[in-house]
């Protein structure tokens, strides 16, 4: 997540809220259209976002179902405040408008409005959140459950071995977020039934020259890199890094295969990754809420879980420009980055 | 097995069900076929074209065609998930390959390249590649600038369609077969429990009870369902179920009816052991019965053989008494000693006759009436017995009519003598209750036919009659209508019940009718046959000619009229002398002229007149009708006329055959008649041999046949008069039939064995002299040898009658009678 935090812009974030009437044909049981109401961590209009709330509706099918959505904006605007404020907004939405299901997305909106509903009567359904839900105190509790966003590593590494064919070493590049342990930790699991993969290092980072240096200096002692944590890296000035910058450097300089966990990492250069589909996510939220709403479920006989199928994502551009040929096989079903995103 | 019902159906359900899929596996076959070879048709296309649109989305990304990695894998993996593909390969256009799979395709010429290249369309084909067939698609894979890079082929084999088709098939006739063999064994047992075991249970019940299961111990059979078994079951069940109420009844009636049997065999074991007592007493009862019957009969024969006796034995010295009455009424001369013998006379007879009558009742009595059945005249009969009882009629002033037609039938077949007695008695009743008027004895012919005729003889009187009450008992035995009748009129009271016996056994019938103070009439009605030959007697005819009949009884008249109209002659009935002359003088001739000859008023010069009126001078055949045997009396000898004369009574023939006598044989027995009315005594010639053993009759007999004129000579047994008879020369032999030492039987066949031993050219007659009057006696006595038969007592005129028949003519011209027939 942190990558969207280094998005937040400071400037004020005004909480959107869009209402949305459902247009669909079937009514609910009691005559009148459901209330969900969308509490999302970044804004509509990423595409993260977008895919989820796009999933969701898919999966409510034919409900009749009144939506709106506040926009939390926490990926432009990171500020503690905006965090606050944007959460009293949604509090203040919910006392309100008195939706039937909360819906909502990422860490931010768990953190700073959800989690303060633990043990209402209005259930609450979530998604692409990366904490573990006893985080929110949602381990057991009646009107929360939810989909977990956790990265497809052991997908991830797959692809790579079929760009890679000899894949053997690799090494985890991460900088100093918080998340990052649980994500090695995880990486490091999943990986335990390929005894032909190692990770020969895991290098937490907090500068751009070290990172610059680290890199250079895996070049033919590893088969591939693992580049994950690459938001707070500062420059010499102790400014932070754009990760952007940090991404199109190792594009440039690196000539070893990378991987990451993120679409836009892809878009960025990164050699391939598996991410989290919004859609996948969205989907199985909506399915949790249909069998609420629709079906009257209790919301905790419905375990949390993740996603567990992640969309693939290579950079035809990097392997062209690592000398890598792409089995046509990935190039078919894979979603192929033909260039970087600072030519377009 | 093949009987079941439920094998039946099965296998009628298995042909269908066969047919029907059998039927359906091979249209679904065909389409099957039909639509999988457009599915692998399809199918090719579209491996090609997914193989054509990976390319194309590869080239997309910019990659060049020969920087493709893994493309190889990439198709062999989209290829794999397509079944039955034979083939598989992309090909650049200038015959590089980039991708090959599956076997030793060959690869398109450069012309097919061409083509398909050229054509830039997809195509599929089916081509012919060595012993294999194969559907074959060509897709071109355009670029971005829309030139072709490259062609993807696509083979699948038409084997995989033979392959799928000969599966599906095998897969369908599995199916088929399993299913209908599940489906049949589901459908045995389903019959099996819905129809079979029901009938089964209706059958074994229906089995038990035939084999003698008692009704009431018949469970009914259980009505699970109500379909057509259940509705048969329950009628079953009520059908036994009346069944064994009907056996019930009929138990109870049995065992009632045995009850009943046993008291009824009770009841009858009484009643039979009574029966038997009964019966033993009838037995005893009937055995003395019997033996009374036995002695009936014995006392019966006795009697009858008493009663010949009798017959004989007073005969016998009847005969003497008659006899001798008779021979003193020729000799004596004192009327008042002449009066007494005639007492005598008619005494004897009157005997005689009462013994006749009490022989043949004893006869009928005794069942041993016979009858005879010979041909005879019986219009002679007629005549005979009229003129037997017209004395009497005269005597007594009654005229006797005979009314016998020529219609009538001559010679019938029957017993001559019965008919005759039948006649007798009826007539002779009639004359004695009949003091004035008539008596008609008549004839008619009812019917005829085949040789039998069916004859009304009828008696009528105008005598006192009888009342109707005694009319029943009027044929009884011993009855006469009152007692004074048999205090007036005498008689025995048999003569009618042996009348009407002698009817009955010819076969006819006997009825009475009376008035009293008018008269009576008997009718009786036989039925004969006619004897052989015999014709009617209306063979003479007088068709186109006239007869003057003068006649004053009105009844008389009649019946002559009737005989002479059926004659075919033209009668002209006249009732007195006075009215036949007024015919005469009125210009009316006739041919012939009847006159009665009691006529009041006629004499010589009347009847001259009535025969010469003729205007042309013809005379008309006078006949007279007398009453008297011995001619037309003195009144009418003087006339020129020639005279035919009859004696009444007469049949129609007698008159018919005087009125064509010719005038010679006329005048004779005219001449005849005229001198037998001056009481000439006949006489006969010849020697006779009298064999009698009774003295009185012996001298009766001598002194009859020598006033005759006869030489006799006596025998007084049958040895004597055989011996007599071989000693002398004997014209005639008169012969007693029961005579002592050898009887008149015995003799007459040794005279006749000697007679015919000797070879002697003449027989001579023998005439039987017997008091055994009866027919058969008569008979016996034929039958013996003898030639006539003379009853004891005879009368002078009787014996003189029948041996004038045998010896020759008289002595003198004079015939025994004037009167023809």
């Amino acid at each position: 997540m942190k990558q969207r935090d280094r998005h937040l812009p400071i400037t004020l974030v005004g909480i959107a809220l869009a209402s949305t009437l459902a247009t669909t044909a079937v009514a609910d049981p009691t005559g009148r259209s459901l209330r969900v109401l969308h509490v999302m961590s970044y804004h509509a209009g990423w595409e993260w976002n977008r895919d989820q709330l796009a999933g969701f509706k898919e999966a409510m099918g034919d409900l009749a179902v009144e939506y709106r959505v506040l926009e939390m904006d926490t990926k432009r605007d990171g500020s503690e405040a905006n965090k606050v404020r944007s959460g009293n907004e949604a509090r203040q939405l919910v006392d309100a408008w008195k939706p039937d299901l909360v819906y909502t997305n990422d860490d931010n909106a768990q953190l700073y409005f959800a989690k303060d509903y633990v043990g209402a009567a209005t259930p609450f359904v979530f998604s692409g959140v990366n904490a573990e839900p006893g985080t929110y105190g949602y381990t057991g509790r009646d009107n929360v459950t939810g989909v977990l966003e956790q990265e497809h590593g052991l997908q991830t590494v797959r692809l790579l071995r079929q760009i890679v064919p000899d894949l053997r070493r690799i090494a985890i590049i991460v900088d100093s977020g918080a998340t990052w342990p649980g994500v090695v930790e995880r990486l490091r699991a999943s990986l335990a039934g390929e005894a032909d993969i190692e990770i020969a290092a895991v290098d937490t980072i907090h500068t751009f020259a070290e990172y610059k240096e680290r890199v250079l200096g895996y070049q033919g002692k590893v088969d591939a890199i693992g580049i994950l944590g690459v938001f707070s890296y500062t420059d010499a000035s102790g400014a932070r890094v754009p990760y952007e910058e940090v991404l199109r450097w190792t594009a440039e300089n690196s000539t070893l295969p990378d991987f990451s966990f993120w679409g836009d990492r892809v878009e960025l250069g990164t050699l391939c990754a598996v991410r989290v589909s919004g859609l996948a996510q969205g989907r199985a939220a909506g399915e949790m809420a249909r069998a609420i709403l629709a079906d009257g479920r209790a919301p905790s006989s419905i375990p949390i879980a993740p996603t567990v199928k992640g969309e693939p994502m290579v950079s035809l551009a990097r392997a062209r420009k690592l000398g890598l040929a792409i089995p046509s096989g990935i190039l078919l079903n894979a979603k192929v980055v033909k260039g970087f995103r600072w030519d377009s | 097995m093949l009987r079941s019902v439920r094998t039946k159906i099965v296998a009628a359900v298995a042909v269908v069900a066969l047919v029907t899929l059998g039927l359906n596996a091979a249209v679904g076959v065909l389409l099957f076929k039909e639509q999988y070879t457009r599915a692998i048709q399809a199918q090719t296309l579209t491996v090609g074209r997914n193989l054509a649109t990976q390319l194309r989305q590869l080239l997309a990304l910019g990659i060049p065609v020969d920087e493709l990695v893994g493309f190889d894998d990439q198709c062999r993996e989209t290829v794999d998930a397509y079944d039955d593909v034979g083939y598989a390969m992309v090909v650049r256009p200038d015959g590089r390959v980039l991708f090959q799979d599956r076997g030793p395709a060959v690869l398109p010429s450069d012309a097919e390249l061409r083509d398909g290249l050229a054509a830039g369309e997809e195509t599929v084909v089916l081509v012919q590649d060595g012993s294999a067939s194969h559907y074959d698609a060509l897709v071109p894979v355009l670029g971005s600038d829309g030139e072709t890079v490259a062609v993807v082929r696509i083979g699948v084999p038409v084997r995989a369609v033979t392959e799928r088709v000969h599966a599906l098939t095998r897969t369908s006739v599995i199916t088929a077969i399993g299913s209908l063999g599940l489906g049949l064994v589901v459908l045995a047992v389903v019959i099996g429990r819905l129809v079979v075991r029901r009938l089964g249970r209706l059958d074994g019940a229906m089995r038990a009870i035939a084999g003698g299961r008692d009704l009431g111990a018949t469970p009914p059979v259980p009505v699970d369902s109500h379909d057509e078994i259940g509705t048969i079951a329950l009628a079953f069940n009520r059908m036994i179920e009346g069944l064994d109420q009907s056996r019930r009844e009929v138990e109870r009636y049995t065992n009632e009816l045995e009850h009943r049997v046993l008291e009824r065999t009770r009841e009858l074991s009484t009643t039979n052991e009574t029966l038997e007592r009964d019966i033993e007493r009838r037995r005893k009862s009937e055995a003395a019965l019997l033996q009374a019957r036995r002695d009936a009969v014995a006392a019966s024969e006795a009697k009858s053989r008493f009663l010949a006796n009798m017959s004989h034995e007073i005969r016998t010295p009847m005969n003497g008494v008659l006899g001798m009455a008779q021979l003193l009424s020729q000799t004596v001369s004192d009327p008042e000693q002449r009066g007494w013998v005639e007492v005598i006379d008619n005494s004897g007879r009157a005997l005689l006759s009462l013994i006749d009558d009490i022989l043949d009742f004893s006869k009928v009595e005794a069942g041993k009436m016979t009858l005879a059945l010979i041909p005879f005249d019986l219009g002679a009969t007629f005549r005979e017995v009229g003129r037997l009882l017209a004395p009497k009629a005269a005597e007594k002033g009654v005229r006797l009519i005979v009314d016998y037609g020529p219609d009538v039938p001559r010679q019938i077949v029957g017993d001559p003598g019965r008919v005759r007695q039948i006649l007798i008695n009826l007539l002779g009743n009639a004359l004695k209750f009949t003091e004035h008027g008539h008596v008609l004895l008549a004839a008619e012919c009812l019917a005829r036919s085949d040789g039998r005729v069916t004859l009304a003889i009828r008696v009528r009187d105008t005598g006192v009659g009888i009342p109707a009450s005694a009319l029943p008992r009027l044929f009884e035995t011993f009855s006469q209508a009152t007692d004074d009748t048999a205090r007036k009129y005498g008689g025995t009271g048999l003569g009618l019940a042996i009348t009407r016996h002698l009817v009955e056994l010819m076969g006819g019938s006997i009825r009475v009718e009376s008035t009293p103070g008018e008269g009576t009439a008997f009718h009786i009605q036989l039925e004969l046959d006619v004897a052989a030959g015999s014709e009617r007697d209306g063979g003479r005819r007088f068709d186109g000619q006239s007869a003057l009949l003068v006649e004053a009884n009105a009844t008389e008249r009649a019946v002559l009229a009737r005989h002479l109209r059926d004659a075919g002659l033209a009668p002209e009935p006249a009732d007195s002398v006075c009215s036949a002359l007024a015919a005469v003088d009125g210009g009316k001739a006739f041919d012939f002229t009847l006159l009665a000859a009691d006529l009041p008023g006629l004499d010589a010069t009347t009847l001259t007149r009535l025969a010469t009126a003729h205007p042309d001078g013809t005379r008309s055949t006078v006949v007279v009708l007398g009453r008297d045997p011995s001619g037309p009396d003195s009144r009418l000898s003087d006339t020129s006329v020639p005279l035919r004369f009859i004696a009444r009574p007469f049949v129609a023939r007698d008159l018919l055959d005087t009125m064509t006598l010719s005038p010679e044989r006329d005048a004779r027995d005219h001449l005849g008649s005229v001198r037998a009315s001056s009481g000439v005594t006949p006489s006969l010639r010849g020697r006779v041999l009298v064999a009698e053993d009774v003295v009185m009759n012996q001298k009766v007999a001598t002194a009859i046949l020598r006033r005759l004129g006869l030489e006799v000579d006596l025998a007084e047994d049958g040895r004597q008069a055989v011996e007599r008879w071989r000693g002398g020369q004997y014209d005639l032999v008169l012969m007693d039939c029961h005579m002592p030492e050898m009887d008149g039987y015995e003799a007459t066949r040794r005279i006749r064995a000697t007679e015919a031993a000797s070879g002697a050219a003449t027989r001579i007659p023998i005439v039987a002299l017997t008091a055994n009057a009866m027919p058969e006696d008569r008979a016996h006595c034929i039958q013996c040898g003898m030639d006539d038969f003379v009853a004891k007592p005879f009368s002078r005129e009787a014996l003189s009658k029948v041996l004038s028949r045998w010896l020759g003519p008289p002595s003198t011209d004079a015939t025994p009678t004037a009167a023809v027939g």
